[in-house]
C-alpha cells in the first residue's frame, strides 16, 4: 500500500505557505531574534496566571454580559486534593454570572475523555439567609448543559457540595458530566469542545412523606446563563492497546485497549468466547442483573510499591455494560469503566496521579506502563 | 545574523510546520499559529546536530508538542504568536473529491498522525514511536487500523475488527 500513498503526498506537498507569507514571517521572526522583549506580551495577564501554572483555560465566546474573574477553585480541596494529578486533569474558567444579586461562578473543571466534572461557587447577597439544608437549581439534574462535537448518551448530575462556613454567604455545587455512549460507539472527548450552561432558579426543598417528593420553596428565581466557552484541560489519559490474553467469566479472551487518567480506568476486553455470556452469568451484580462488568479485579501499581484496587462499586459513573450476553451473533465485548471513589455525594474524590502509575493489572494480567 | 538564521528556517521548516499543524489540529489557522510557535522556539533555542535528518526529527517532535500543548490549551489559541498585524497566507488547495488527502483527513487523529510520519516523511514505526513517545507495537497498531479503515473508505473490503 506504501505507492498507493503517492497521491497523498502530491495533495499534501501542494499545501504550503505562500513566498511573500515566507518573507514577511522571515523578517518578523529576524526583528523578534533582534529584540527579544517581544516576547513578553505573549504570556497569560496575571488575572488568569495559575499559581500551579496549570496550562489549561477556558476560551470565552462573546464576552458581553458575562465577567470573567479569578477565583478559587472549587472542586480543589472541597472535591479533590492537590498535587499533580489534579494539575493533570484541570482547567480553570473563571466565568460569572449575575442574576438579581446572586452571582454564580464557573470556578474550575476536572477531566479526562469520558468525565468531566465542573466546579460551581454561588455568592448570595449581603443580606441573605442560606440555612437550609440543601439547595439546587431547578432539580438534580434540571439545568441545560450542551456540547458542540455531542456527547453521546451525555448523564449528567448536579450536587451540592458541603457547606464548610454556612456564615459566609457562599456556596459550592460540582456538576458531574459523563459520556456513556454505546460500548461500540467511539465516543468524543470532551476536552476541546465548547459548552453551553444555562441554570434555572435556585431552590431548597423538603421531603413531603404524604406526596413522597420534595415540595420545592423558589430562593433566586430567574436564571444564569452562561452562554457558550471551550471546556480545555491537559490531556493526561495513558492510552494502551496491549491486545494481551486473559481469562474472565471462566472463560479466554483478550484486553484489547485500556486507558489510566487521573479520574478513572476503561478496559475493554473482546473475544468470541464471551458470546452468550448471559446463558452461564450468575444474576450476581448489587442491582441483581448479570454480574458480566463488575467484579473483574483492576489493580493500578505506583513506582513506590503501593497499589490501589478500583472496585466498580466505588465508582459513581456509568458507561461499563457487556455486548448483551444473549445473542451469540453480537460482538463477545465486555467495556469496563471505573472511577476511584465515590465519597461527597456519590462524587468521585479520587484523583491517580498517572505519572506515578507503573502498571495496571487486569483480571491478574499484569500491563506495564511504561 | 538574525534575518539568515530565521531565513533558514523559514525556507527548510515553515511549510513542514504547516503540514504538520493541518494534519494534528486540522484547522489552517491553527497550523499557522503552530508554525510560528515552533520557528520562535528554534530560533530562540538553537541546537546543532550531526546531519540534516537528525535536526528534521528535532523539529517535528517539537511541532508534535505543541501540537499537543495547543490542543489542551485552547484559550492560547486567540493569541497571535509574533506580530499583531502578520496574516500568514496558504496555498491550501481544496482536496481532491474521494482523494487520498481528503480520507486522510478523515480518520482519527492517532491514524491519520501515524499515517503522515510513515507515508509522508518516511520514518520506520520504531522512529515514529520515539517521536510520539509511544510503544511500536502501539504505532504498528494504528497504522494497521489506520489503513484498513481507508480501505473502507477507499471502497476496498470490509474492515474486520
Amino acid at each position: 500500500m506504501h505507492d498507493d500513498f503517492n497521491a497523498y503526498r502530491a495533495e499534501l506537498d501542494r499545501l504550503r505557505l505562500t513566498d511573500e507569507s515566507k518573507q514577511a514571517l522571515t523578517a518578523s521572526l529576524a526583528r523578534r531574534q533582534s529584540n527579544p522583549a517581544r516576547s513578553s506580551p505573549r504570556r497569560l495577564p496575571g488575572t488568569l496566571r495559575l499559581a500551579g501554572g496549570i496550562a489549561a483555560a477556558i476560551c470565552l465566546l462573546g464576552t458581553v454580559g458575562y465577567a470573567a474573574i479569578t477565583s478559587a477553585p472549587t472542586l480543589l480541596g472541597s472535591v479533590f486534593d492537590g498535587g499533580a494529578a489534579y494539575e493533570q486533569s484541570s482547567g480553570f474558567i473563571g466565568r460569572s454570572v449575575d442574576n438579581n444579586g446572586w452571582t454564580v461562578t464557573i470556578t474550575d473543571c476536572v477531566g479526562d475523555d469520558k468525565n468531566l466534572y465542573i466546579g460551581l461557587e454561588l455568592a448570595a447577597p449581603e443580606d441573605a439567609v442560606l440555612d437550609a439544608d440543601w439547595y439546587c437549581f431547578g432539580t438534580q439534574s434540571g439545568f441545560q448543559i450542551t456540547f458542540s462535537g455531542g456527547i453521546p448518551g451525555l448523564g449528567r448530575e448536579m450536587h451540592q457540595l458541603p457547606d464548610e462556613d454556612p456564615a459566609d454567604n457562599r456556596l459550592a455545587f460540582i456538576i458531574c458530566t459523563s459520556s456513556v455512549h454505546g460500548i461500540n460507539e467511539e465516543g468524543s472527548s470532551f476536552n476541546g469542545q465548547k459548552m453551553r450552561l444555562k441554570l434555572p432558579e435556585l431552590r431548597t426543598g423538603t421531603w413531603n412523606s404524604e406526596t413522597m417528593d420534595y415540595d420545592y420553596t423558589t430562593v433566586c428565581p430567574g436564571k444564569w446563563d452562561f452562554g457558550t466557552m471551550t471546556v480545555s484541560y491537559p490531556d493526561s489519559t495513558i492510552h494502551l492497546e496491549p491486545d494481551l490474553p486473559v481469562t474472565t467469566l471462566g472463560v479466554d479472551a483478550v484486553i484489547t485497549e485500556v486507558d489510566v487518567s487521573p479520574l478513572s480506568v476503561y478496559v475493554r476486553i473482546e473475544g468470541d468466547a464471551l458470546k452468550g455470556h448471559h446463558s452461564w452469568v450468575p444474576k450476581n451484580a448489587p442491582d441483581g442483573w448479570y454480574g458480566c462488568i463488575e467484579y473483574q479485579e483492576i489493580v493500578l501499581h505506583f513506582d513506590d510499591g503501593t497499589s490501589f484496587a478500583v472496585d466498580q462499586n466505588d465508582s459513581n459513573l456509568g458507561g461499563s455494560g457487556c455486548s448483551g450476553g444473549t445473542d451469540v451473533s453480537e460482538d463477545g465485548l465486555l467495556v469496563l469503566r471505573r472511577t476511584y471513589s465515590a465519597n461527597i455525594n456519590g462524587v468521585s474524590n479520587r484523583l491517580i496521579d498517572v505519572d506515578r502509575v507503573t502498571s495496571v493489572s487486569v483480571c491478574g494480567v499484569d500491563i506495564p506502563l511504561r | 545574523m538574525e534575518e539568515a538564521q530565521a531565513e533558514y528556517l523559514v525556507t527548510r521548516y515553515a511549510d513542514l510546520l504547516i503540514r504538520i499543524g493541518r494534519t494534528w489540529l486540522e484547522d489552517l489557522d491553527d497550523a499557522k499559529d503552530i508554525c510560528q510557535i515552533v520557528l520562535i522556539k528554534l530560533l530562540e533555542h538553537p541546537r546543532t546536530f550531526p546531519d540534516k535528518g537528525q535536526e528534521r526529527a528535532w523539529v517535528i517532535r517539537i511541532a508534535v508538542n505543541e501540537c499537543k500543548n495547543w490542543k489542551k490549551s485552547a484559550w492560547f489559541r486567540r493569541r497571535a504568536p509574533l506580530d499583531e498585524g502578520l496574516a500568514l497566507t496558504a496555498e491550501n488547495p481544496e482536496p481532491e473529491e474521494n482523494g487520498l488527502l481528503a480520507q486522510v483527513m478523515a480518520l482519527p487523529a492517532k491514524y491519520r498522525q501515524v499515517i503522515f510520519l510513515r507515508y509522508y516523511e518516511g520514518y520506520e514505526v520504531r522512529e515514529i514511536a520515539a517521536l510520539l513517545g509511544r510503544s511500536p507495537a502501539l504505532v504498528s497498531t494504528h497504522l494497521q487500523r489506520g489503513k484498513d479503515k481507508l480501505r473502507i473508505m477507499l471502497g476496498g473490503t470490509e474492515y474486520a475488527r
